[in-house]
């Protein structure tokens, strides 16, 4: 059994390594299909001396996959190129904004975790009360409304009327709040959706219905034999809302000037700042494999079955 | 049969019906007695009420319907029973097993039910309940999946979870249709080593079981039980129609294989049943009375039979 998980993890590192030298390649093929670089560059004026002196320079003038090589090495040493617009090494710059994006990431995934796992739970095990319907409702209406909609509501609320919360920035905690929120209700919903199908499933089925018959209280019944059966399908969607969380993060960022990634991306994207945007999209692409990694790790330790079918 | 003492179980006029349509009756006027150490078969196809009334007993009846009737045991009606008076156990094993939880988790869990016990003292009956019925290493099947072993090693779990709560009354619901046949003798042979202590409710399909360990056989029709009586008369001089129908669908064992009988039509959906025998529609023997007035169950203490047209 030991030897067979750690052939198990052993396969699933091997996948990962391999997604992402496909990633590598795949921002490699984009960026060089977005346009020519010299162009962003110099601008369209330059005069044809020019680009030939910035192609050799850049290297751009060697063979295609001389310079995908060349990428690959400059990749692995985690040099990402300088920023066009900071003047800074690419990721250098992209980690500086890194903290504010966790630390509201981080925020936004705990309340979403809490309340959507919450919710959903009293939503499958009582479906007729009322705080079943509540919670129900709740994670319908919070699927369908939109965070740029929701944002400007809370803000007309908390900070216009009441005037209690900044409408942007990170000053202070405060500011956090309102983002947090926003980032969260769409988080809390889906998963609040999710944990009701994954409990009701496992409430429906014959080993709890054997439990029931054993005589064994409802409570016991639900930590010990639903919660553990629900826990697959709520951590796979934990594991997409995280990895999808550091590129989630730019609607909201830009709505509450949240200085993190997302509003970096956006403002590099708008200042065609190539190599922000680069190390940008590989950095959210590690997220998500890693946070993928860490799902299928979890399932061999939540789902004793997934051991003994993986080969 | 030992008269004087009251029976383990004794169901009167239980009518099972949806809570919504009351007209639509799984079960109708169920009526029948178990006593301690007897091997009772419920017989009867798909559909006649026999999960119906085996999850009623159990007290795990689904919400959508509504059970009539008496059931007592020991004299007592089912609300103030004690639930591990009574215990059950199922067709597939592996499904009524939790899959991510251990043998031995699950065990212990039943065990510590009865109360008082210390993990280490629970850990020790559960792996003598696994002696009890016939699993070897007890210690090693306890920290093995309920995937990870045989169905017939899943329903010795099943069971020794069921010894666990030290029950009067033992229902098994087809414990041994999903298992081959060597497993199958294996599991009617501990059933039969269990039976002293209490009664088993044994549901079933296969009627050379029934005949063959029970003492005594009703046979379920449409939520109506059709007849009772002792195994070996039920099966040479069955009364009712129906179980004459059921017993020539049997193929015989040995001789000449000959043409097997059914009786035309189907079993009428719950939703389709009139008043008076359900039998009715498929009956050579109708009369007018047939379709209005269900027949009771009478007859010798050996074998009772509810029709109203005992003419061969």
């Amino acid at each position: 059994m030991r030897r067979n998980a750690h052939k198990v993890f052993a396969s699933k590192i091997a996948r990962a390594l391999v997604t992402l030298v496909l990633m590598v390649t795949g921002v490699f093929i984009l960026m060089r299909c977005a346009g020519d670089p010299v162009t962003v560059l110099l601008g369209p004026d330059a005069s044809p001396d020019m680009r030939a002196a910035y192609s050799g320079e850049l290297g751009l003038d060697r063979p295609i996959l001389a310079q995908y090589l060349a990428y690959l090495h400059n990749v692995v040493r985690g040099s990402l190129g300088v920023s066009y617009v900071y003047r800074q090494d690419a990721l250098g710059v992209v980690l500086s904004h890194l903290p504010l994006t966790l630390i509201l990431t981080c925020c936004a995934l705990t309340l979403a975790a809490v309340t959507g796992i919450a919710g959903g739970i009293a939503a499958a095990v009582f479906p007729s009360s009322i705080v079943g319907r509540v919670c129900t409702i709740a994670s319908v209406v919070g699927v369908c409304v939109p965070s740029f909609f929701l944002a400007i509501v809370l803000m007309l609320v908390f900070s216009i009327h009441l005037n209690w919360l900044p409408t942007g920035g990170a000053e202070s905690w405060r500011s956090l709040a309102l983002p947090a929120v926003t980032m969260a209700a769409a988080s809390s919903a889906v998963l609040a959706r999710y944990t009701r199908v994954a409990v009701r499933e496992s409430l429906d089925s014959r080993y709890v219905l054997a439990a029931f018959a054993r005589g064994i209280p409802f409570w016991r019944i639900l930590i010990h034999h639903v919660l553990p059966n629900a826990a697959a399908p709520i951590l796979t969607i934990l594991g997409l809302l995280v990895g999808g969380a550091v590129t989630g993060s730019t609607v909201v960022e830009t709505l509450f000037s949240w200085p993190g990634i997302g509003n970096l991306f956006v403002t590099s994207v708008g200042s065609r700042d190539v190599p922000v945007v680069q190390a940008i999209v590989l950095l959210a692409g590690t997220a998500m494999i890693m946070t993928n990694l860490a799902v299928d790790l979890g399932y061999t330790w939540l789902d004793p079955r997934s051991k003994s079918s993986e080969k | 049969m030992a008269a004087g003492s009251p029976p383990l179980l004794n169901i009167t006029g239980l009518t099972v019906v949806l809570a919504d349509r009351p007209e639509t009756r799984l079960l109708d006027a169920v009526q029948f007695e178990l006593r301690k150490g007897e091997f009772f078969a419920l017989v009867g196809e798909s559909g006649s009420g026999k999960s119906v009334l085996c999850s009623t007993i159990m007290g795990v009846a689904s919400s959508e319907l509504k059970c009539l009737g008496d059931i007592r045991i020991e004299g007592r009606p089912l609300a103030d029973v004690d639930r591990r008076l009574r215990a059950m156990i199922y067709q597939q094993p592996s499904l009524y097993l939790n899959p991510v939880r251990n043998i031995g988790f699950q065990l212990r869990e039943t065990v510590q039910m009865t109360g008082g016990l210390s993990k280490k003292e629970a850990n020790e009956r559960a792996a003598d309940l696994l002696c009890d019925v016939g699993i070897d290493h007890p210690n090693e099947a306890m920290r093995k999946y309920p995937h990870e072993m045989s169905g017939g090693m899943n329903q010795r779990v099943m069971i020794a979870m069921a010894l666990a709560m030290k029950p009067k009354l033992l229902i098994a619901d087809e414990p041994t249709s999903a298992l081959d046949v060597t497993t199958q003798k294996q599991i009617l042979d501990l059933l039969e080593r269990l039976r002293s202590d209490m009664a088993i409710l044994f549901v079933t399909h296969d009627l050379g079981v029934a005949l063959q360990r029970s003492d005594r056989i009703g046979v379920l029709y449409a939520g109506q039980l059709v007849e009772i009586g002792r195994a070996d008369l039920v099966a040479r001089t069955p009364l009712h129609r129906y179980t004459r129908a059921l017993f020539s669908a049997v193929p015989p064992l040995s001789g000449h294989p000959r043409r097997l009988h059914s009786p035309a039509g189907t079993l009428p959906e719950p939703t389709q049943r009139q008043a008076g025998c359900n039998f009715a529609s498929r009956c050579s023997g109708t009369l007018d009375i047939c379709r209005h007035t269900a027949p009771v169950l009478q007859g010798t203490p050996q074998q009772v039979v509810a029709c109203h047209n005992l003419e061969p």
